[in-house]
């Protein structure tokens, strides 16, 4: 015994943790012996005293294994009971620094899947109101059949408009969604009027509106799981970091590329209402926009761990107790 | 001299991030729900605007593009005129509005200069091996 503090008797006794970086021995302390702050600085020594290859406190590397004592090893700095999340912490850090990189090697997964699930919900919203616009579009063939019947406009008036009409239509849904929608059908024939062979003449017409007020509403909701999924995702990587310096990168990552994107989407559109465009334009803005936020996130991550590491942001905004 | 301009944009960074969410957002959402009239479908109709345009003005949630295309108008009504034609919301119509569009205009050009300097930074910063 030295200075009051003892060695441990037994490995049972012991927690072991595989220092990763940006790990600090206080960080280290305050996840196994939480609400221990004020007792930091005897901690430390309790903690030099059982490490004789720590010569420093404020220098750890990565992969070294940092001895620490459990509760039941009845020793003077014996910590309390560890919560649910220091317990994943914990074995987190049993786990040899090589099973340790296989799992975080797997975070650009999350990230993909993140963006690829955003991507989708984007995707399908935009699926969802262009059928939407497009529908308002076929809405007016009815009415132009019934005026048409009503001897308000001629036979060639309706089919001018029904033409012009369809083949908009069929050109802004493209040729994807029209296979998707309407299979080896034309479209033209998916809203073929049946004249004299049945009551409701245009009862075709009102199927296939129903049918893609169906698909967009279906879509909607769709996007709206993507969109919901994908931030989840984030959320659980920000949980599953071990270390607070990677939890406030990926929050700063995240934070600065959301911003980013709504800011640099709201700039380009504002300058494209003001022109005719198409779908291609469309989806390069989409392009500019999702990799300039993706950009900005991660210069911001970047120079949040080499200027501002010491900044809290997860804990002080809540982010930290949202994910966990 | 690097780190000092790097941690200056980092800063005005913040700041657009701040105004983006706690000014740009609802300001779109304020001038939304006080013209209720100009987010009308039939308002943004095909006699103005192509199928493809009308898709995009509809695609984005809380129709903030529909938003945006107004206040496009009223702060630029020259480049719009042949959209609204004679519906542009003028200065003396609603001082209130008109004060509300230019601050949109206003955040959206801030961001820009500090997103554009950010990835100038970004740059300097990949040369140096910062980043």
């Amino acid at each position: 015994m030295q200075n009051g503090f003892s060695l441990p008797t037994q490995a049972q006794d012991l927690y072991f943790h595989h220092v990763v970086p940006g790990d600090t021995l206080s960080g280290i302390i305050n996840v196994y012996y939480p609400n221990q702050i004020n007792r930091m600085q005897d901690m430390i020594k309790q903690v030099l005293i059982d490490n004789p290859g720590i010569k420093n406190p404020n220098i750890i590397k990565p992969g070294q294994l940092v001895v620490l004592r459990t509760a039941s090893s009845n020793m003077c700095l014996a910590p309390i009971e560890l919560n649910e999340t220091n317990k994943v912490k914990h074995l987190w850090g049993l786990m040899n620094p090589a099973t340790q990189k296989a799992i975080k090697d797997t975070a650009p997964i999350y990230n993909g899947l993140s963006l690829g699930l955003a991507g989708g919900g984007v995707g399908l919203f935009t699926v969802e109101k262009a059928l939407k616009a497009n529908m308002s579009l076929l809405n007016g063939i009815p009415d132009a059949y019934h005026q048409y019947k009503s001897g308000a406009i001629s036979k060639y008036e309706f089919d001018k408009v029904r033409n012009t009409k369809l083949n908009q239509y069929s050109k802004y849904i493209g040729p994807i969604l029209d296979k998707a929608i309407y299979g080896d059908n034309k479209v033209k024939d998916a809203f073929k009027l049946k004249p004299g062979r049945s009551l409701n003449p245009t009862k075709s017409m009102t199927q296939h509106l129903n049918k893609l007020s169906k698909i967009s509403n279906a879509a909607s909701k769709g996007g709206v799981v993507l969109a919901g999924v994908g931030l989840a995702s984030s959320c659980y990587q920000i949980s599953k970091s071990d270390t607070l310096t990677e939890k406030n990168e990926i929050a700063v990552k995240t934070i600065a590329s959301t911003t980013t994107g709504v800011l640099v989407g709201a700039a380009i559109s504002i300058f494209l209402v003001g022109t005719p465009i198409g779908w291609g334009v469309i989806l390069v803005a989409g392009t500019v926009t999702a990799a300039t936020s993706w950009g900005a996130g991660e210069i911001a991550g970047g120079i949040y761990k080499s200027q501002y590491s010491d900044a809290d942001i997860v804990n002080s905004l809540g982010i930290n107790n949202i994910c966990n | 001299m690097l780190e000092t301009y790097m941690r200056l944009s980092f800063i005005l960074f913040s700041i657009m991030a701040v105004s983006v969410v706690v000014g740009l957002i609802p300001l779109l959402f304020i001038q939304t729900s006080i013209y209720k009239k100009l987010f009308d479908a039939t308002y943004f109709n095909s006699n103005h605007f192509s199928l493809s345009e009308l898709a995009m003005l509809n695609s984005f949630p809380l129709h903030f593009i529909k938003t945006l295309t107004y206040v496009r108008a009223i702060v630029f009504p020259r480049t719009m005129k042949k959209r609204f034609k004679e519906n542009i919301l003028q200065i003396k119509d609603n001082p209130v509005t008109y004060s509300l569009a230019l601050l949109t205009i206003l955040i959206l050009i801030y961001g820009t200069i500090v997103t554009i300097n950010f990835f100038i930074v970004g740059g300097l910063m990949y040369f140096n091996d910062l980043l």
